[in-house]
């Protein structure tokens, strides 16, 4: 009889763990909604910039005024740092201020598990209405028709698509249409540590600098632990404390600092075959394994820790005196003020071209979204001039991805003096390439042979014939 | 299991529906270097790891299993490692561990020793994960003194009256009796070590360490499932890892025929 209760009581409880793993989690989720009281959103819509916006897409937009009719949840996934949160949350209230029907439940998932938590939600059908995407990784959702065809959307007047810098749009593009819009795009631009320039007795750079003076500044700032550089007879690049240069290329998108010298590792448009074993491309690549080898100016394992101590870029962490970095970097090192820093274009080649990378981040609509008109009203809101202006770029999180709103990063009140190299660098700076599905494949099968090159434990040849081989292979998935 | 099985011939980037490729993964196995690579490091890691660890917890148990004041206090204290996250460890190792500024480096140069590279280096790479497993030595100690406590008193009583020294003891009485803890350890060891992931991931950036050097074959899966969307592929080498382990957990049975001592049944081999 207790066996027969118990079989019973069993199958009850199997069956209500299966409906609730089946059940729909819109109205549990929908509960922990931090909609704010309407106090609040009085309070905020006051100072908002959404409230006052005027460029872009405005809340009183046809698209933005139609959703506002109706009462609707929009899922939004982000996957942000805990300052770029705090400020984006603010800009949250501000948007929700000006929407009172509308709920947004905000999901933020860490960096480091981003992708792995894409993939599931693009196999269930579950993205949130909304999402936050990096560029360089975009494409392998775009392909697998995760995203919404925003191209008719986008081409409304009253969005300006041609308000935001051509470039920043390419990683978002798939086969003519668009299926993302940046809000980002930030250019890597050279730091330099002035109290490091001070020590060694030398002239900051300046805007019209070049790579050759670039590497005679690395080897003057670059010391052992004795304090001598790789110009004195008794250095010992065993014991290096302090580089000159924060990076060597470590990885296939090594192509901003190869263009200078006018070698291009993209062997076709869209970068699905590599040629790092062609001439000019190994010169290229010669010049930089020789900053690392003989000038010993650069670590040659940048970012891993093995070589500087510290994980991470060497730069931030004091080790070098001058680093590649984007933007990003500006809201770090104020937050903590512990450099004291300013920024410089980067260098020109031989050849007089400049070049650098550009990070992009953007906004999709999920295909799998039931909202799609209130999440592209959304997606407005989040990509609008005054929104990028006052959550993005003032607290020095991301420069903007429209051209209105870039200016806003400057703050003469703020470290670094020299923030216009940053809009100048814009009007140059290219997106990483490759950026196809396979790229951080190929990536990760070809990065141990960029820091052996630069080690000088392969030969330069001979290594970068394996990288071209290895990633070719990976890449020809993506043809 | 079957749906690995089933998946492992399909190829499947986890949006579209699977396509057939039948046996294709399998014979990609046979060119794919980095298989090879992952595998190597997988026995080495277990070749190492096991005995060293089984062995490591058997000389603590003998060493904590004496009815002297504080052992409770001792076995604890070589306990509580375990009770860590595997995470926080793993990050404190890497620490320790770093070839610049870790303590581990800095206490051989204080002593004139020299100094490796631990993880940066491809020899010393997968040498340091093995230390690292030995963190969590204490478990495994715990289940052999659990082990000892069982052994009747009076074999140990007998034999000294015979004139048996501690050695022959421990090699006459202690192993054979303990014999069946030992092959359940050795085997459960051995299904751990094939399955080591989270070292590797963290210490190496999930990339498998310099020169692949600590590429095992859990995190090869890894990444060519969740970092490649190549989810065929990565069933593929999911059976062939299953396959292994269902191998040597058979092979150990067999084995255990020959030095396993199950007092009370039938004797050896149980």
């Amino acid at each position: 009889m207790a066996r027969t209760w118990m079989r019973g009581l069993s199958l009850v409880l199997v069956g209500a763990l299966l409906l609730a793993a089946c059940g729909d989690d819109d109205d549990d989720t929908s509960a922990t909604n931090a909609t704010p009281t309407q106090n609040d959103a009085t309070a905020t819509q006051s100072a908002s910039p959404v409230a006052t916006s005027t460029s872009g897409s405005s809340p009183a937009s046809p698209t933005a005024a139609s959703t506002d009719d109706e009462e609707v949840t929009l899922r939004l996934g982000v996957s942000m740092t805990p300052a770029e949160l705090e400020t984006f949350e603010q800009g949250l209230d501000a948007i929700r201020a000006a929407h009172p029907k509308w709920t947004i439940e905000l999901e933020q998932t860490p960096q480091e598990g981003i992708i792995e938590k894409m993939n599931a939600q693009v196999a269930g059908k579950n993205l949130p209405d909304v999402v936050q995407l990096q560029g360089l990784q975009a494409q392998q959702w775009i392909r697998q028709d995760a995203f919404e065809d925003l191209s008719s959307r986008v081409d409304a007047a009253e969005f300006q698509v041609d308000d935001f810098w051509s470039n920043s749009l390419a990683q978002f593009e798939w086969q003519d249409k668009l299926y993302g819009v940046p809000y980002s795009a930030a250019p890597d631009v050279v730091y330099y540590n002035k109290t490091m320039f001070d020590a060694a007795g030398l002239d900051y750079p300046t805007d019209d600098w070049t790579y050759d003076e670039m590497r005679e500044l690395a080897i003057q700032l670059t010391l052992d632990s004795d304090g001598n550089t790789p110009a004195d007879p008794d250095f010992d690049p065993d014991s290096i404390v302090q580089w000159g240069l924060n990076v060597t290329p470590s990885g296939i998108w090594a192509r901003g600092y190869l263009l200078p010298f006018g070698a291009d590792p993209c062997a076709n448009a869209d970068c699905t075959e590599l040629q790092f074993a062609a001439p000019d491309v190994q010169e290229a690549m010669g010049w930089w394994a020789s900053l690392a080898q003989e000038d010993h100016a650069a670590p040659y394992d940048p970012y891993s820790g093995n070589q500087t101590g510290v994980p991470g870029d060497p730069f931030a962490a004091g080790k070098a005196a001058m680093g590649f970095n984007g933007f990003f970097l500006v809201g770090q090192l104020n937050q903590t003020g512990q450099l004291d820093y300013d920024i410089v274009q980067p260098p020109a080649g031989p050849t007089g071209v400049r070049s650098t990378a550009l990070s992009t981040n953007g906004w999709a609509i999920a295909a799998n979204s039931e909202h799609k008109d209130a999440a592209w009203a959304l997606l407005q809101e989040l990509t609008d001039s005054a929104f990028l202006s006052e959550y993005w770029a003032k607290p020095g999180h991301s420069v903007p991805a429209r051209k209105s709103a870039v200016e806003s990063i400057i703050n003469p009140s703020a470290a670094p003096a020299n923030q216009q190299a940053i809009v100048a660098a814009m009007e140059y700076a290219e997106v990483f390439m490759p950026f196809t599905p396979s790229a951080f494949e190929a990536y990760l099968k070809t990065a141990e042979f960029f820091t052996n090159i630069m080690k000088g434990d392969t030969p330069l040849e001979e290594g970068l014939a394996e990288i071209d081989k290895v990633a070719n292979e990976v890449l020809a998935k993506d043809k | 299991m079957l749906a690995a099985v089933g998946l492992s011939l399909t190829d499947w980037q986890l949006v579209a529906a699977p396509e057939w490729r039948g046996p294709g993964h399998y014979r990609a196995l046979f060119e794919d270097e980095l298989f090879r690579t992952s595998l190597k490091n997988t026995a080495y890691y277990a070749l190492g790891s096991v005995p060293l660890g089984v062995g490591l917890a058997f000389g603590l148990a003998l060493l904590l299993n004496r009815p002297w004041p504080g052992m409770g206090l001792f076995r604890t204290v070589f306990f509580m490692p375990a009770l860590v996250s595997g995470v926080a460890v793993v990050m404190a190792w890497g620490w320790l561990f770093n070839p610049r500024l870790g303590a581990v480096n800095s206490l051989l140069g204080g002593l004139g020793l020299p100094q490796p590279g631990w993880l940066a280096e491809p020899r010393w790479a997968m040498p340091t994960v093995i230390l690292l497993s030995l963190w969590s030595v204490g478990g495994t100690m715990l289940v052999f003194i659990a082990g000892l406590q069982t052994i009747p008193r009076d074999l140990y009583d007998a034999a000294r009256i015979d004139g048996a020294n501690r050695l022959v003891l421990v090699r006459h009485i202690t192993l054979p009796m303990i014999s069946p803890v030992t092959f359940f350890l050795l085997v459960v060891g051995t299904i751990a070590s094939l399955q080591l992931f989270t070292p590797t991931y963290i210490l190496t950036d999930t990339r498998g360490g310099t020169r692949n050097s600590t590429l095992t074959l859990p995190l090869y899966i890894y990444q060519n499932a969740f970092q490649y969307r190549e989810y065929g592929y990565a069933a593929a080498l999911t059976v062939v890892l299953i396959a292994i382990t269902f191998a040597l957990t058979v092979a150990q049975v067999g084995l255990a025929r020959r030095w396993v001592y199950y007092a009370g049944t039938t004797g050896w081999g149980g």
